[in-house]
């Protein structure tokens, strides 16, 4: 049985090495014990020995070193302890007890909820109602008459986005844990597009209801600023079965270009919203179904209640503009 | 009787030649007589010292006043602490001005020298139509000029009352006289369209201006900003009284009778999309506008009143399809260039109500003008709701007006609308 477990880390790739006896040599020439195949590895880089049941590692290298604890070390040979990391050039490495604890095994969470973002039937469906809501968008926002090639026109870039989008969030996957993941994937790329949408449509709706435009704004923010980020984290959490907060951080990470410009826009919205604007503000949602909360008043009220509340709200910017000018 | 004709035809050809030498003496003689009590009046940048804009004035009630347009003088009313105002004569003598009152309504202003400027023009009624004027003042800072055209009368839809006169004004003859044959002031040029369609200021309104300082010893006006808003808010309750005292044609739009021209200063214009063969849906839409505006400054005009109906239906759109096409054209701005330094922020208010047995989802907003007091921008708009093909829009906006006038209108207006299958 072996002794001891060297651990190198190459790359972001881990290899483990059995130590059965000592000295072991570490190095890139071929007599080596352990041959790690870098270019800024020494030929005959690092030694690892054992006296009693003391450890001992010493450096070969007089080309790039070895760091012992962040520190560079000498040519003296120095006392370790197993679990023990150091560095030999670019090269992380760990020595590990054989019997040390490994982490528990993560289960493939295929009984919730996401386990239909991996069923391949599902992911096709989700992807063909996105490609459908793209149509459908285009179809009532034309009310001309036009032929099917129009619509796809316009659509098939829409489509080549969503795979774009796929091949990017199953990349993540084959780098982290070497599994592509296309159809977790596919799911996620498609409800990329169809829940903001979806907002945007409980926005419309909202809008009306209450009779004020600003319930579907917030909707629009909330989908481009958290559904985005929380369905790549949900790929990355049940996909590569990372923690939560790793997870948030990757999918942040990823989503930071287009926050970036998502956060350029809502600045530029909110700017203009607290500034001057020659354009006034109301609730203009219009729908066919006319369900709102707001019962229908007689003129004669709606003109005493606009007159009282307008007036009220200029009176207050107009002594806010006046206190302004003073104390300039 | 041939040698009779030739006679006839001779005296004619004689007659006719006589005349001709007589309107050329005419205005050679106005010229002569008027061009002492003519100047040019300029607008200086007192950092650069240089003339920022021009216009023409001419003496009139006593020896040191002088007439011109507000316009003319528009950036000194503004802005006194850049701006200073400068005389040039005919004979190159240049002076101060100072501002004494203005009709920012009929854009006229009054200015005094401190030294006798010439002898005062005598204010008189306007002639007959057809009657020959002679119109003076300094195009393009060329060099003062006369220039002969004809009374067309005063425009009876125009709400200022201006006189058409068929003669070629040019920039910087705003504020020079019109004269009559008899060389009194009939009006004051302020405006040009080009090809000879001019208008003037009938004298009138200078006069009401003149009595005014006549009482106040010439006393020059102490709040500019608040004479101003004054005369707007006056100008503006009196043309929206007047509509709303006046009996409103209908015109049917869709299945709604709406209010057509409220006022003989309202134009409407049919602005309908050409129909196609395989047009999903119908819009009918009338555009309807006062096409006057009050110049207060080179960016700021008041007193437009504009309102437009758009009907829309289907009956080969879905509602939901319909609805998209329906919202997109539920959109209304207001014109002008307003900005922050003019006005507030716009405040809406929006809610249902009950207009011509239908719903109709209606949003009122205003916005304040911050130096002139009491003035509003006023923005009404109403859609028709619960109809799954149909659609009828109502947009009304008024520019520099009482905000309690234009609520009245607004309300008037909607009482007018009757459904009609």
């Amino acid at each position: 049985m072996a002794k001891l477990i060297l651990e190198t880390i190459q790359r972001g790739v881990h290899h483990y090495h059995k130590v059965d006896s000592f000295p072991v040599t570490i190095g890139r020439a071929f007599d080596n014990d352990v041959i790690l195949q870098d270019v800024t590895i020494s030929p005959h880089h690092v030694v690892i020995d054992q006296e009693g049941d003391d450890l001992y590692i010493q450096n070969l290298s007089t080309e790039n070193g070895t760091k012992l604890r962040k520190k560079p070390m000498g040519d003296e040979r120095v006392n370790i302890e197993a679990p023990c990391s150091f560095q030999m050039s670019g090269i992380k490495a760990r020595l590990l007890p054989v019997d040390m604890q490994v982490e528990s095994t993560h289960v493939k969470d295929c009984s919730g909820f996401f386990c239909i973002f991996s069923n391949p039937l599902w992911a096709i469906g989700l992807l063909l109602t996105t490609i459908a809501m793209f149509f459908y968008e285009r179809y009532v926002t034309t009310p001309v008459p036009k032929e099917i090639f129009f619509y796809l026109n316009t659509v098939l870039p829409s489509i080549w986005i969503i795979l774009g989008i796929t091949v990017v969030i199953s990349g993540i996957s084959r780098i982290s844990t070497h599994r592509w993941e296309i159809i977790p994937a596919i799911s996620i790329a498609a409800l990329i597009f169809l829940l903001p949408q979806l907002f945007e449509y409980i926005g419309h709706y909202a809008a009306y209801l209450l009779t004020e435009d600003s319930v579907g704004l917030w909707l629009k923010y909330a989908a481009k600023f958290i559904v985005i980020p929380a369905l790549i984290a949900v790929f990355i959490v049940k996909t590569i079965h990372a923690k939560w907060l790793p997870a948030a951080g990757i999918a942040a990470l990823v989503y930071s270009p287009f926050l970036a410009y998502q956060v350029l826009i809502l600045v530029d919205e909110l700017s203009l919203k607290s500034g001057f604007s020659e354009v006034p503000s109301y609730s203009q949602t219009l729908l066919p179904s006319d369900t709102r909360l707001n019962a229908t008043i007689s003129l004669d009220q709606f003109i005493k209640e606009a007159d009282k509340e307008v007036t009220k709200e200029v009176e207050q910017m107009l002594s806010a503009a006046k206190k302004k000018e003073q104390e300039s | 009787m041939l040698k009779k004709s030739l006679l006839i035809l001779l005296l004619s050809f004689l007659m006719s030649a006589q005349a001709q030498v007589n309107a050329e003496l005419n205005t050679a003689n106005i010229y002569t007589n008027v061009e002492k009590s003519v100047y040019q009046i300029r607008v200086i940048n007192k950092q650069t010292g240089k003339k920022s804009s021009i216009g023409s004035g001419f003496v009139v009630t006593k020896e040191n006043i002088l007439a011109t347009n507000y316009h003319v003088v528009s950036e000194y009313i503004n802005d006194p602490d850049v701006f200073s105002l400068e005389f040039l004569s005919t004979t190159g003598a240049t002076g101060p001005l100072e501002l004494v009152d203005f009709d920012i309504v009929h854009d006229l202003a009054v200015v005094k020298a401190k030294q006798p400027m010439g002898v005062p023009l005598r204010i008189s009624y306007l002639p007959e139509k057809g009657a020959s004027l002679y119109s003076l003042g300094n195009p393009m800072d060329l060099g003062f000029t006369i220039v002969k055209g004809t009374n067309n009368g005063i425009l009876t839809k125009d709400e200022d009352g201006n006189i058409l006169f068929s003669g070629s004004l040019n920039p910087g003859m705003s504020g020079g006289p019109t004269l009559d044959e008899t060389g009194n002031i009939i009006g004051i040029n302020v405006a040009t369209s080009g090809n000879d369609i001019s208008f003037l200021v009938p004298a009138e309104y200078l006069t009401v201006v003149l009595d005014r300082l006549k009482e106040s010893s010439f006393e020059a006006v102490s709040d500019r900003f608040a004479h101003s808003s004054g005369q707007l808010l006056a100008n503006s309750q009196k043309i929206v009284n007047k509509m709303l005292n006046n009996k409103w044609s209908g015109t049917k739009i869709g299945s709604f009778v709406v209010p057509a021209e409220v006022d003989k200063s309202i134009r409407c214009w049919d602005a309908s999309r050409t129909p196609k063969k395989d047009d999903l849906f119908r819009t009918y839409f009338t555009r309807c506008s006062n096409e006057d505006n009050i110049f207060i400054s080179s960016r700021l005009n008041v007193g437009s009143i504009n309102y437009e109906y758009m009907w829309l239906e289907t009956e080969k759109l879905s509602p939901t399809r319909f609805y998209r096409r329906y919202e997109k054209v539920n959109s209304s701005v207001i014109g002008g260039h307003a900005g922050k330094r003019d006005v507030t922020n716009f405040s809406c208010h929006t809610d249902f109500t009950k207009i011509g047995e239908h719903d109709f989802k209606t949003s009122v907003c205003r916005r304040d003008y911050l130096k002139y007091t009491g003035l509003s921008d006023m923005l009404f708009t109403t859609a028709m709701v619960g109809q799954k093909d149909k659609g009828f829009l109502f947009n009304l906006d008024l520019t520099g007006t009482d905000p309690k006038a234009a609520l009245a209108l607004f309300q008037s207006m909607l009482e007018k609308f009757k459904w009609q299958n």
